[in-house]
């Protein structure tokens, strides 16, 4: 008889718990998803030399897709300033064209120290995921914080590309070099 | 029958599938509106290869963050395990707890307790200790891992790990204060400091606590008459952390002092125990510093630990008639774990490494005794030390392939100077795409016998390690963007289990009996901005070599709970634990017909709840209630006291205070 009392009490907590959830907003995400809103917001911080605004907002991804879609979804929704973002996938160093953020697949950090000489990228933040990229030449590099994504600055390289971090940008990295 | 089941469970399963459809979109609209800061503190939902924690990747692992440990006012570490599935407790209300994984009851020696990955269970009796001495303030969060994990981490990983993460100088920097008092002179002082300077590369953090509680009244008919109105109950514990970093070297430092009574350890009416006077003091010093090299496929971690844990000298273990009982048993290890990791292209990733470790550990107590009840003992004598060697050497490779299945295999070798040789494996394979993933689990774990094991009483010289196997199927599904479920079963099978064995006018430690545990582990969890929400259940049937339920393990338990943020200054939650009816360890004599019987607990049912206030931008408060029907149960009992009765309703109020 008390199981029974348990029983409907418990299940009696489980729909108010079931009804109550429809209440708010979420913050979670894959990996992938989680960067690509921080790339997206990351315009809103950073100040290119050359600030064209009819010209589409680039973006390239080299090497991976695990980016491109959730970033492509991005451009669909979203604008960058007043102006439509174009998200672009290549594979290979050699279709590399001027953009706005360079996003680094892991297969192409070896890469890192060329596509930062790159005289077609010389006015674009590169952004990496990997371990000690930041040194290598990203300009953003993404790092994990006690499993949650933050990321880290590479100001100096900004600052060769007259790319302007705001303040607040740098006061939210976990690093700045 | 079995038709309508499955007929059921195909229609979960799609109904399922469709509402997963549109998730993609939907997290990425919930990411996008979150802002930069609200992305700081997204969750990872499925951890990119690179991130996980490849140690525990072949595990089932609940994690609680030092957020929840705020909003639900953990004070212990059985507090903070009581809402995860799976868990069961014996709380002698006296110097020590004890914890309970997936059916097993112990003394505390089939778990690991872990800081920042370095051990805390007692050198000597291979336990740890619960209570309240660990400096949940200063835990970013704790990793619990589920099912044995020898292969990786060696002996007394039979049940699980617990690992507590300290909170790191990069992302808690500043001042925090907090300081909280309540019921039953329970207060606690804690603060801490961090400081980080990025552009050069180092910083450091330094938190403290002082804890101290009156525990449960077991005087006369709240203790079932087993102490009088004078009996000590109490708890006082120090704890400190001290980490840092500079570039690529990182340190870390934790003491924990534990002061508490012992007098709940045995019934003082119509024996010749006294109920006042005990102090049990037990201090343990951990150290550990460590070198990150990372190239973009190799990691290399060489790490220098030093572990101290020591029953001091100013330990009165027990007060009798005609005398005091003054023990000391200090115990140390120092060891060095060269760990790497290697991942030669996306889809493989290998873990290896070696350690040694060198320990010193009291044979025995070293014991003074005083001539009379009143009269304090000499300093005990400092007792014959024994000396081990061990080498270990384990390997673990996770292989990916046909994109969503991974194999991971693992294999441990251990050669101790006194129980010898040992090879532990472990084999998993995980099915994941999208929104589901099911892994198959097989581990092998050992409990190895103390050294004085073997020669005390009569001696036994062929005493094995005591091993586990467990094979284990964890299915999980993400329903929506914020509800996860996951059912897991498993079965694990215990043999040349350490027990005492009698033999004529003497005994000694001996391998004897088995025991089987068939589990099922239900969960859900929903995780929103503003509200999150669990419910677990949890069955377990542990029977022994005869088929007979093995005492103190409940073959159902559940939890639930929600917290709910109704906008920035208000936050307020319920929790609930069952514990089923569960039968006790020891025999009491029937009144009606004479037999030896097992006394049964009776079930319960315990309700705790907080709200919390944010008061500014750096100050806030809680409120904590806990056992809010003040509902009357117990728990189990290894020894004479047949059961201890357990919280009553309580009340305790907690400040914090943070500047950066």
């Amino acid at each position: 008889m008390l199981h029974l009392k348990y029983i409907r009490n418990f299940f009696t907590v489980i729909c108010f718990l079931l009804s109550a959830s429809q209440m708010a907003a979420q913050v979670k995400g894959t990996p992938e998803n989680i960067m690509s809103s921080f790339i997206y917001n990351f315009t809103a911080y950073l100040t290119w030399p050359v600030e064209e605004t009819k010209a589409p907002f680039k973006i390239i991804v080299l090497g991976s897709n695990e980016f491109f879609q959730p970033l492509n979804y991005i451009a669909g929704v979203k604008m960058v300033k007043g102006r439509k973002i174009e998200v672009k996938l290549i594979t290979k160093e050699s279709e590399i064209e001027p953009c706005h953020i360079l996003v680094v697949s892991e297969d192409f950090q070896k890469s890192l120290l060329t596509l930062n000489d790159n005289e077609l990228l010389h006015e674009t933040v590169i952004i990496t995921n990997c371990l000690g990229c930041l040194t290598k030449g990203a300009s953003i590099n993404f790092v994990s914080v006690n499993e949650k994504i933050h990321f880290e600055i590479n100001k100096k390289a900004l600052d060769i590309k007259s790319i302007k971090a705001s303040s607040q940008l740098l006061k939210l990295a976990v690093k700045v070099i | 029958m079995r038709i309508s089941w499955i007929r059921t469970f195909a229609s979960v399963t799609l109904l399922l599938l469709a509402i997963s459809t549109n998730a993609q979109n939907a997290e990425l609209d919930a990411l996008l509106n979150a802002g930069i800061e609200g992305l700081l503190d997204a969750e990872i939902v499925s951890a990119s290869k690179s991130k996980q924690q490849i140690k525990d990747v072949a595990a089932t692992v609940q994690v609680v963050t030092q957020k929840e440990i705020k909003e639900r006012g953990y004070q212990t570490i059985e507090d903070l395990l009581s809402d995860l599935p799976g868990f069961q407790f014996r709380n002698i209300q006296g110097f020590n707890s004890y914890v309970f994984q997936r059916g097993i009851a112990n003394q505390n020696n089939l778990i690991l307790v872990m800081i920042d990955g370095v051990q805390v269970n007692e050198l000597n009796s291979g336990g740890f200790y619960g209570g309240g001495q660990y400096l949940l303030s200063n835990i970013a969060q704790v990793e619990i891992v589920y099912g044995p994990a020898s292969a990786l981490y060696g002996t007394n990983a039979i049940s699980g790990i617990i690992n507590l993460i300290t909170r790191k100088e990069t992302d808690s920097q500043g001042v925090n204060l907090s300081s909280s008092f309540g019921s039953f002179n329970n207060y606690t002082l804690a603060g801490g400091y961090g400081y980080n300077n990025a552009n050069k590369d180092y910083g450091f953090r330094v938190a403290g606590q002082y804890f101290s509680t009156q525990k449960t009244p077991l005087t006369n008919d709240d203790g079932d008459n087993n102490w009088d109105e004078n009996l000590e109950n109490f708890e006082h514990d120090v704890a400190c952390d001290f980490s840092g970093h500079y570039k690529q070297f990182s340190f870390g430092l934790n003491v924990q002092d534990k002061r508490a009574s012992r007098a709940t350890n045995y019934r003082s009416t119509g024996t010749h125990y006294l109920d006042q006077g005990t102090l049990w003091n037990i201090r343990f010093i951990n150290g550990q510093i460590q070198y990150n090299y990372a190239t973009e496929k190799y990691l290399f971690n060489p790490r220098l630990y030093y572990r101290n844990s020591s029953v001091r000298n100013n330990t009165i273990a027990y007060i009798t008639d005609t005398s005091q009982a003054r023990y000391f048993r200090p115990g140390n290890l120092i060891g060095i774990d060269l760990v790497n990791q290697y991942q030669p292209f996306k889809q493989l990733s290998i873990i290896g490494g070696i350690t040694f470790e060198n320990e010193n550990l009291a044979k025995d107590y070293g014991i003074s005794l005083s001539g009379s009840a009143n009269e304090k003992p000499a300093e005990p004598p400092q007792p014959s030390m024994m000396n081990n060697n061990l080498i270990s050497v384990y390997f673990q490779s996770d292989l990916n392939f046909l994109k969503y299945i991974t194999l991971t295999a693992g294999l441990r070798y251990d050669n101790s100077s006194y129980y010898g040789e040992i090879l532990t494996p472990r084999l998993s394979l995980a099915f994941s795409k999208g929104k589901f993933s099911s892994r198959l689990h097989y581990n092998e774990a050992f409990r190895a016998p103390k050294p004085w094991d073997f020669t005390a009483g009569a001696g036994n010289e062929e005493l094995k390690p005591e091993k586990i196997k467990s094979a284990e199927w964890i299915n999980s599904f993400t329903f929506s963007d914020f509800i996860y479920g996951s059912v897991t079963l498993y079965r694990n099978y215990l043999e040349n289990i350490i027990s005492t064995q009698v033999a004529g006018d003497t005994w000694y430690w001996g391998n004897s009996g088995e025991m089987t545990t068939n589990g099922l582990e239900l969960g859900v969890r929903i995780r929103k901005q503003d509200f999150t929400s669990w419910i677990n259940y949890t069955y377990n049937y542990s029977v022994d070599g005869s088929e007979v339920l093995v005492p103190e393990i409940s073959k159902h338990t559940a939890n639930a709970g929600f917290h709910y943020y109704l906008g920035e200054s208000l936050n307020f939650g319920l929790r609930a634990n069952y514990t089923g009816e569960r039968k006790n360890a020891s025999l009491t004599q029937s009144s009606n017909t004479n037999e030896q019987l097992f006394p049964v607990i009776d079930p319960s049912l315990i309700i705790h709840g907080s709200i919390g206030f944010t008061l500014s931008r750096t100050l806030d408060c809680s409120l904590y209630f806990n056992n809010i029907l003040d509902t009357k149960y117990y728990h189990t009992s290894n020894r004479p006291p047949d059961r201890y009765r357990q919280q009553e309703r309580s009340v305790r109020i907690e400040l914090r205070y943070k500047l950066r």
